[in-house]
Parts: C-alpha cells; sequence; structure tokens
C-alpha cells in the first residue's frame, strides 16, 4: 500500500525527468520564419542606402539651386556697372548709343549701332515690315551679326557701307584689336539678350508697337539733326542711367528696327520660336493642377541626445527607435510647373525602445513605488515598479532582483498628422525629382507605456506628458516617375523633426522620425 | 562547442548553430509546451513560437543568470501570450474552496501520459496557473501579474486545478482496482 503525498508533489516527481520530442517539422519551420525575418531585415538596410543617396542629392541639388539662383541674379548687376563706364567716357555720340543699348560692353558694337542709325531714315520702310516682332532681343542679337556678315537682304546699300566703314576706322583708332572684335560682339549679345530680358523688355517692345502704327512713321525718319539734337539731350543727363534710357526710347526704337532690317530670314526663325514659346505657354495653362495621392510610409522614430521622454533617470540608458508605419493622403495644386503647395493627412505611429530597465511587483504605493515621472499608472490591482537596471547594479542590490527581468520600455504613440508642405520641381521630366519643405501639426491619438522583458510585454500606462498638439518641420527629397500624363509613381524621404511634442523631458530629448513615402497620385 | 560560442554564433543569426541550439533544448521545451498547452498539436506550435522568439531577442541576452532558465521563462511567456490574445481568462469560478486536503495515495500506476493528459484537460487558467505555481515555482504575485488577474484569483484557480486532477486522479486508481479484481 502506497502513502499518501501531496496531489503537487505527484506531480512534481513523476513529470520531473519527463521529455518529449516535437517533430522534425518543427524545426522546419522555424527555419523558414527565421529566414523570412532575415528577409525583413534586410530590406531596411536597402532603404537606408536609398535614404543616404537621397539625402546626398538633396544636398547636392540645393547647393547647386542656390548657386545657380545667384548666378541669375548677379548678371544684371554687373550691366549696370557697365553702361555706367560706358556712358561716363569721353565721346558723347558713343556714350548715348551705349545707353541705348543699356548694356552693352564693348565699344565696336556701339560704334556699328551708331552708323546704322545714321542711316536709319533710309532703310525705315522696311524696317516697319520688321517691326512686328516682338521680341526685341533677338533683333538685337541679329545686329550684331549684321556686323560681320554683309547681308544681301539688305535693300540699303549705304547701310551696309556704313557700318563696315566704321569697323575700320575703330580698328584704326586701336580701340579694339583685330581678333578681338567678333568676340567682344558675341559677348556684348550674350549679355544683352539676358538684361533685355529682365529690364529692357518692357520699354523696347512698347516702342517696337508704338513703331507699328503709321502714325510714327515721321518719327522713324527723324533726319539726322533731329537725331543729333537728341542725343545732346542724353549727354546732359548722363549721370542718371534711368533717365537716360527714356530719353533714349526712340532712338532705341530706330535703332532695333533698322538692326531688325538685316536678316530678315533669322527673324522668320525667331518668329517660329517665339510661336513655340506661345504653344509651350498654351500648354502650361493646360496643366493638370490638381493632384490626389494616397501613401504609405515606414517611419523610423528615434531622438537626438542623451535624454528621456519618460523620466530623469533613463537619460543615459541607450535608446533604439522602431520602424512603424504611417498613412494618410496629400492634396496638392501645382501653382505652376515648379511649384505645388500640399496639404494632406496621416496617421502615423511611432515608438521607441529605452533599454536597460528593470521591472517588480510591489504591494501598496508607498514613496518608493511611486511611478516613473511622466508616467500614469495603469489603474490594475498590480503595481509595478520600474528602475535602470544600471542604478540597481550598482547599488549592489542584484542580489534581491532576478537579473532577468532587465528589458525594456516601449513608448508607443499614435498622431493624426496634417502636413502642409511646398514642393519645389527640379527636374520635371518622365522621372521627376523635387524638395519638399513644410511642417506639420500633429494630434496625439494614442498614448502607451509597456514593459519588454522576454518577449512578455505588460501595460505600464501612459505617458502624462505628451502634449495632444505638436508640430514638426519637415524637409525631404521627392523622386517621381510619371506612367501617364495624370498617373505618378512618387517616392519620397522626408525628415520631420518634431517640434513641442513633449512638455517636461529630462535632458536634450529631441525627437524626429524619417518616413518613405511612397504612393501613386492621380493628377486632374 | 560551449553554450556561451553557441550563444554568441546564434546572435550572428548562424543557421546552424541555432539547429544546435534547437537539438539541445528541444525537449526540455516541448515538455513545458506539453503541459502549458492543451494538446500536443497546440504545444508543438508554441515550441515553434518560443524559439523564433528566443532566437529573435537572443541579442537581449546578456549572460546573466542561466540561458536555460531564461529560454524557459520566454517558452511559459509564448504559451501565455497565446491565451491573452484568445482572450480565456475570464471564464472561470472564482471562488476560494474550503478543501485544503490535497492528499493522495502515490501509486506507480499512474502514468506520465495520464497525468500529462489531466492537466491538459485542465480549463485554460486553472492549467496556466497549476504550471506556473507547481511545476515551475512561479509565486501567486508573479501569476497574478503575469496573467493580468489579482493574486486572489490566482490562488482560487489553483485549488479549482487540485481539486479536479484529485478527483481524476481517483477516479483513474478506482478503475484500475475495478480491472484489477
Amino acid at each position: 500500500m502506497s502513502e499518501k503525498k501531496h496531489i503537487d508533489r505527484i506531480f512534481q516527481e513523476r513529470l520531473k525527468g519527463f521529455e518529449a520530442i516535437p517533430d522534425d517539422a518543427v524545426w522546419e519551420n522555424i527555419k523558414s520564419e527565421l529566414e523570412k525575418e532575415k528577409d525583413d531585415d534586410k530590406l531596411i538596410p536597402i532603404w537606408w542606402r536609398y535614404a543616404g543617396v537621397a539625402a546626398l542629392l538633396l544636398l547636392f541639388l540645393s547647393i547647386g539651386g542656390l548657386m545657380f539662383n545667384n548666378d541669375a541674379n548677379s548678371e544684371p548687376e554687373i550691366k549696370v556697372v557697365d553702361s555706367e563706364n560706358t556712358t561716363s567716357s569721353g565721346n558723347s555720340t558713343l556714350q548715348n548709343l551705349s545707353d541705348d543699348e543699356k548694356n552693352s560692353v564693348d565699344l565696336n558694337l556701339d560704334s556699328n549701332q551708331n552708323e546704322s542709325l545714321a542711316s536709319e531714315d533710309k532703310i525705315s520702310p522696311q524696317s516697319k515690315q520688321e517691326s512686328n516682332i516682338d521680341n526685341t532681343n533677338k533683333n538685337l542679337n541679329n545686329s550684331a551679326i549684321s556686323v560681320d556678315i554683309p547681308n544681301d537682304v539688305i535693300d540699303n546699300e549705304t547701310n551696309i557701307a556704313t557700318t563696315t566703314s566704321s569697323n575700320k576706322d575703330l580698328n584704326n583708332e586701336g580701340l579694339t584689336n583685330d581678333n578681338g572684335v567678333p568676340k567682344n560682339i558675341d559677348n556684348s549679345i550674350a549679355l544683352d539678350n539676358k538684361t533685355n530680358i529682365n529690364q529692357g523688355v518692357p520699354s523696347n517692345s512698347a516702342a517696337i508697337t508704338s513703331q507699328k502704327s503709321d502714325d510714327n512713321l515721321p518719327q522713324d525718319n527723324t533726319s539726322a539733326e533731329d537725331l543729333q539734337k537728341i542725343k545732346s539731350n542724353k549727354s546732359l543727363v548722363d549721370d542718371s542711367p534711368i533717365i537716360v534710357a527714356q530719353n533714349d526710347i526712340t532712338e532705341e526704337e530706330d535703332e532695333l528696327v533698322n538692326i531688325a532690317s538685316v536678316d530678315s530670314l533669322s527673324i522668320e526663325e525667331e518668329i517660329a520660336k517665339i510661336e513655340d514659346l506661345k504653344n509651350i505657354i498654351e500648354e502650361e495653362k493646360n496643366l493638370n493642377r490638381w493632384s490626389i495621392s494616397p501613401n504609405v510610409a515606414p517611419v523610423y522614430f528615434n531622438s537626438l541626445g542623451n535624454g528621456s521622454s519618460i523620466d530623469e533617470q533613463f537619460n543615459q540608458n541607450s535608446k533604439t527607435g522602431e520602424i512603424n508605419m504611417s498613412y494618410g493622403v496629400t492634396g496638392s495644386y501645382a501653382i505652376n510647373d515648379k511649384l505645388v503647395v500640399r496639404a494632406g493627412i496621416n496617421k502615423v505611429n511611432l515608438g521607441y525602445n529605452t533599454n536597460d530597465i528593470l521591472v517588480f511587483e510591489t504591494t501598496g504605493k508607498g514613496p518608493n513605488s511611486a511611478l516613473l515621472s511622466n508616467v500614469s499608472e495603469n489603474k490594475n490591482d498590480t503595481h509595478l515598479s520600474i528602475v535602470n537596471a544600471r542604478s540597481v547594479v550598482l547599488d549592489q542590490n542584484s542580489n534581491i532582483v532576478n537579473t532577468s527581468n532587465v528589458g525594456s520600455i516601449n513608448q508607443a504613440l499614435g498622431f493624426v498628422e496634417i502636413p502642409i508642405e511646398l514642393q519645389y520641381n527640379i527636374l520635371n521630366t518622365k522621372l521627376g525629382v523635387n524638395i519638399i519643405g513644410g511642417f506639420s501639426s500633429f494630434f496625439l491619438s494614442e498614448n502607451e507605456l509597456r514593459s519588454e522583458i522576454n518577449g512578455n510585454s505588460t501595460l505600464i500606462g501612459e505617458a502624462n506628458n505628451v502634449n495632444d498638439i505638436s508640430y514638426s518641420a519637415n524637409l525631404g527629397l521627392g523622386l517621381n516617375y510619371s506612367f501617364s500624363k495624370s498617373f505618378n509613381f512618387n517616392l519620397e524621404p522626408i525628415f520631420k523633426y518634431q517640434i513641442n511634442t513633449f512638455n517636461n523631458v529630462s535632458g536634450s530629448f529631441n525627437p524626429y522620425f524619417i518616413g518613405f513615402y511612397t504612393g501613386f497620385s492621380f493628377k486632374f | 562547442m560551449s553554450l556561451e560560442q553557441l550563444i554568441v554564433k546564434c546572435k550572428k543569426n548562424d543557421t546552424k548553430a541555432q539547429g544546435e541550439l534547437y537539438k539541445l533544448y528541444k525537449s526540455k521545451l516541448f515538455t513545458l509546451c506539453l503541459k502549458y498547452s492543451r494538446s500536443h498539436a497546440e504545444a508543438q506550435d508554441n515550441l515553434q513560437d518560443a524559439f523564433v522568439t528566443i532566437f529573435k531577442k537572443i541579442s537581449q541576452f546578456k549572460n546573466k543568470g542561466s540561458f536555460e532558465g531564461w529560454i524557459k521563462r520566454i517558452t511559459i511567456n509564448t504559451a501565455l501570450q497565446c491565451y491573452r490574445t484568445k482572450g480565456v481568462f475570464s471564464i472561470v469560478n472564482e471562488d476560494i474552496l474550503d478543501e485544503t486536503d490535497w492528499e493522495v495515495e502515490d501509486t506507480d500506476e499512474i502514468s506520465m501520459d495520464y497525468l500529462l493528459q489531466i492537466i491538459q484537460e485542465l480549463p485554460d487558467r486553472y492549467r496556466l496557473v497549476f504550471n506556473l505555481y507547481v511545476l515551475d515555482d512561479y509565486s501567486h504575485k508573479e501569476i497574478a501579474n503575469m496573467l493580468e488577474i489579482s493574486q486572489g484569483t490566482s490562488k482560487s484557480n489553483l485549488a479549482r486545478a487540485r481539486e479536479i486532477l484529485k478527483k481524476k486522479i481517483e477516479v483513474y486508481k478506482d478503475e484500475q482496482k475495478l480491472q484489477s479484481l
């Protein structure tokens, strides 16, 4: 007869040596799951590589963009200086003509123009025809060509004669050397075109339009004497380049028209070009301005600096960011083909882990069991105490603490994000590149702290220092591929630096997140 | 290869080392899973999940304390997690039993398989509490925390489990006696 035993002991003793063997299939399943995990892990570094490339591109493009913009702005300024220099140089006729050209650097060109002006009355009928052309820059261009190439199209031979003679004269006078002449002219043309785009166009074109009307014809036929008068007037107001420019308008018109008459073939080409330009402008008008794009993004959250949003004692603990998801929809309006305004709404989850923490259970709520400074405890009949594992080890209390309870605190936050951004298109080809900048407002929707120990997740409570409304400054690079006029694929790595997310943090805890926003956009 | 070396290699995701480690602990952990599960199949699922978690989190093991203890805790947590997500914790009678006599006649006739079978047949929470308290030395405080119940509930569940097990053992013995007559 056997003795009586406590039921617990029976189970403890009998099951002690018991070992069962699982099926071989279990290991195969584990292996395949681990393989899957590895593949997932590999995906993240690839994303990061893309992010690195994107960030570099962004850097280069923004520097390049800045330099390009600076160049464009600086050119007209140089021209103004040039025109003043030429204006102040001795010969009054040359001065005035250089004023006409405003930015012409080279004296040679001035003298050529001077000659054409002198003979202007003779070619005025032809100039009337040519005055149909709006773009005065192009006319100036032609004038330069006429200096070098004798043109059959021109009816008036005297014009050519005077032009060439003046060239000779100038060369003899040693103002420029022979080799320099064509080069200088070319340079001045280039400069003129640009300046006129920026400055001269309105007045020039106005002048030419006025010439179109027959009433103004007599003005075209002004005698050399009259011209001389106007020129002397101008020399009186030499000091003020602006006034000079205004006075010069009549002369300028004449000259431009005269110059335009030189090469009718190239003018036709110019007309074609202008029409092309008009077509482009038309196309722009028909641009699909509105677009809507649903997007999804893996987001990586972390903070800059050694701080903690949870409690001061964790300032020095290592923190690891988590990869979460953001999804939402963005609507945008294209102001022009370069600039796009966009706004949207996203649901974004962010989270990070504070490592090396120790969780143990306490009863009652004594002063020692007070929870973390920025955390409101979950209502539960068990009470958790959480301390920095490092400090416990230092206190040599490790004998009472099971070190295997060392784990991490996971802080998870969910927001509804409203981004408002500007997008500047750098490249508008099939594969487009753009820079995105703006800000977002965040409305807190989820707030949870959990302890993660040995794979076991326990709810601690919620952070009480997260603001209901916070903001972020956004900067990103957008890449898009257009499948058709109205259907694009977008990839936009965007860095978002969070502002005012927490109202009481220890140390320097500056949260940010990086999202790789992918999606399709539909233009309409 | 020593256990430490094996762990280091597993931290580097070495598949061969993972296989070695699996071989080393599969039967111990499978037994654990069997006790916490309702069936053999469920135990295999839990074992699989537990090993995946172990290999994923092995970098968090800092060689403090025993490795076996660490992987056992993960396995138990995995088993518990499965019931947490299934939400079966709130189905049982919470009354504390008066009976305190848990003595039963011990005989070798009771097979290990039968003991395992009657554990598996317990309602989920009774089974978990009985396993945690009796077979894996957790305190009621710890159990309460792990299962998100009160300590009183844990004690009550344990008593219920003992009661059921005791009855089943007695029935089994009676049947054995009848057969031998």
